[in-house]
């Protein structure tokens, strides 16, 4: 079992890497306040208005690669560069998606990265979603991002294994949200299912 | 054979397309599926496009509607003066699936909304394997972006492959976008040399095509 604790500060999705800044990126196991900003006043979306303080960040996941926030940041950006990609191709695009669909995959995306959690990788099959996916071998993650909900689809090569949907309302606790999402992912008693919004349904698998 | 049902065990294939800019390696694989909304009846439809393996008995013949698919969208593009160098499509090979396996997507637990999924042969935009999947819902069920997630899911886990190409308009590219195809999880594709009988079903099916439509289709590799 490995253990990873690290410094976050509020951290935002950009499009161009010529806006990272990183004042302060020694990676020294001592150091306390290990800062990345992402800094650009036309890409930022959102910025966590939960985590106005560095926090410390504990994850213990045998089966999840430790990587370097470093690492994390430069894999939100490419993500937040995809993003944008996705935005700036032509509306009869297929692979063009609606700009508030993806001002909220952002905000999403923002979430996760505050939480820690790995940069997923992404598609869409219209333009009125984005889906984020994260693979466990031969398992997936799927979240599936709109402009009203938010929904977790947990699947293996044989069966969908779960399907849990949230209302966007959800996203305004994502300290809740995620972490129960992540529960049904590693298949870990769900503790806190429900409590990310009251409204937050799972649909029963036969 | 060229009508009625198609067979469960035919082959399909899936072009993926993408505009040259999407190198990014956060793009996750089963990004080459686009779903459309249809109404028909009251009732919620999802369709898909694909192409029918009757109809191209050759991997050259598969790879020449992708580059044909590519082509088309960039002429329509420059036809309407929305043409930009970057968002330039680029066809990068083809996934193998069954219409067997998606047809068995209306019997997965998980998506109960869904209540027929069914494959059939529609001429469309002069490309005669052209071929539909269609997923009907069940009456009052809503298409949800969830849904939607989980066809493509399914989809994804019936297809083998990829058959990775490079058409003759993008030899000249650096770090083709086909570099980038990931593995499918139903394993590679089989696309062996036809037979005889393959070649006969395909001029025949042709043939009779051209007398109940009366048009001419791309066919030739």
């Amino acid at each position: 079992m490995s253990n990873i604790g690290v410094y976050l500060q509020p951290l935002a999705v950009s499009a161009s890497s010529a806006y990272i800044t990183s004042d302060t990126t020694e990676e020294s196991a001592n150091q306390t306040n290990q800062t990345y900003t992402v800094t650009s006043p036309s890409t930022i979306i959102s910025i966590s208005p939960n985590a106005p303080q560095p926090r410390l960040f504990r994850k213990s996941f045998s089966s999840l690669p430790i990587i370097t926030m470093a690492e994390l940041v430069l894999e939100y950006h490419e993500l937040g560069e995809a993003l944008s990609e996705m935005t700036t191709l032509d509306d009869d695009d297929e692979r063009w998606i609606d700009p508030p669909v993806a001002n909220i995959a952002r905000r999403v995306a923002s979430e996760l990265m505050n939480g820690g959690y790995p940069a997923p990788h992404i598609f869409n099959h219209g333009p009125k979603s984005v889906v984020f996916n994260w693979s466990r071998g031969a398992d997936n993650l799927y979240l599936t991002v709109s402009t009203d909900s938010i929904s977790a689809l947990i699947s293996s090569p044989q069966r969908i294994k779960r399907r849990i949907d949230y209302p966007l309302t959800a996203l305004a606790t994502p300290d809740r949200l995620f972490p129960s999402i992540q529960s049904a992912y590693w298949e870990r008693p769900i503790i806190v299912i429900k409590s990310a919004s009251s409204d937050a349904m799972e649909r029963p698998l036969a | 054979m060229c009508f009625g049902p198609i067979p469960d065990r035919a082959n399909l294939f899936r072009h993926s397309v993408f505009p040259v800019s999407f190198r990014s390696r956060r793009f996750a694989a089963p990004n080459f599926f686009n779903l459309n909304e249809k109404v028909h009846d009251g009732q919620n439809i999802v369709v898909a496009s694909v192409a029918w393996q009757t109809y191209m008995p050759t991997s050259n013949y598969v790879h020449r509607y992708g580059c044909r698919l590519a082509d088309k969208r960039n002429k329509r593009k420059q036809e309407k003066g929305t043409y930009k160098e970057k968002d330039r499509q680029v066809y990068c090979g083809a996934y193998q699936l069954t219409a067997g396996a998606v047809r068995e997507i209306s019997t997965v637990t998980g998506l109960e909304e869904i209540e027929s999924a069914d494959v059939y042969h529609l001429i469309e935009d002069g490309e005669i394997a052209h071929t539909e999947l269609k997923f009907v819902f069940k009456t009052g069920a809503a298409i949800t972006e969830a849904a939607k997630t989980a066809i493509i899911d399914r989809l994804w886990h019936a297809c083998a492959g990829p058959m990775p190409f490079i058409c003759e308009q993008d030899t000249e590219m650096t770090n083709h976008p086909s570099e980038k195809l990931e593995d499918a999880p139903n394993g590679r594709s089989e696309n062996a040399e036809p037979k005889i009988s393959t070649w006969i079903k395909f001029y025949l099916c042709l043939w009779i095509n051209k007398l109940a439509h009366r048009e001419l289709w791309h066919f030739a590799p």
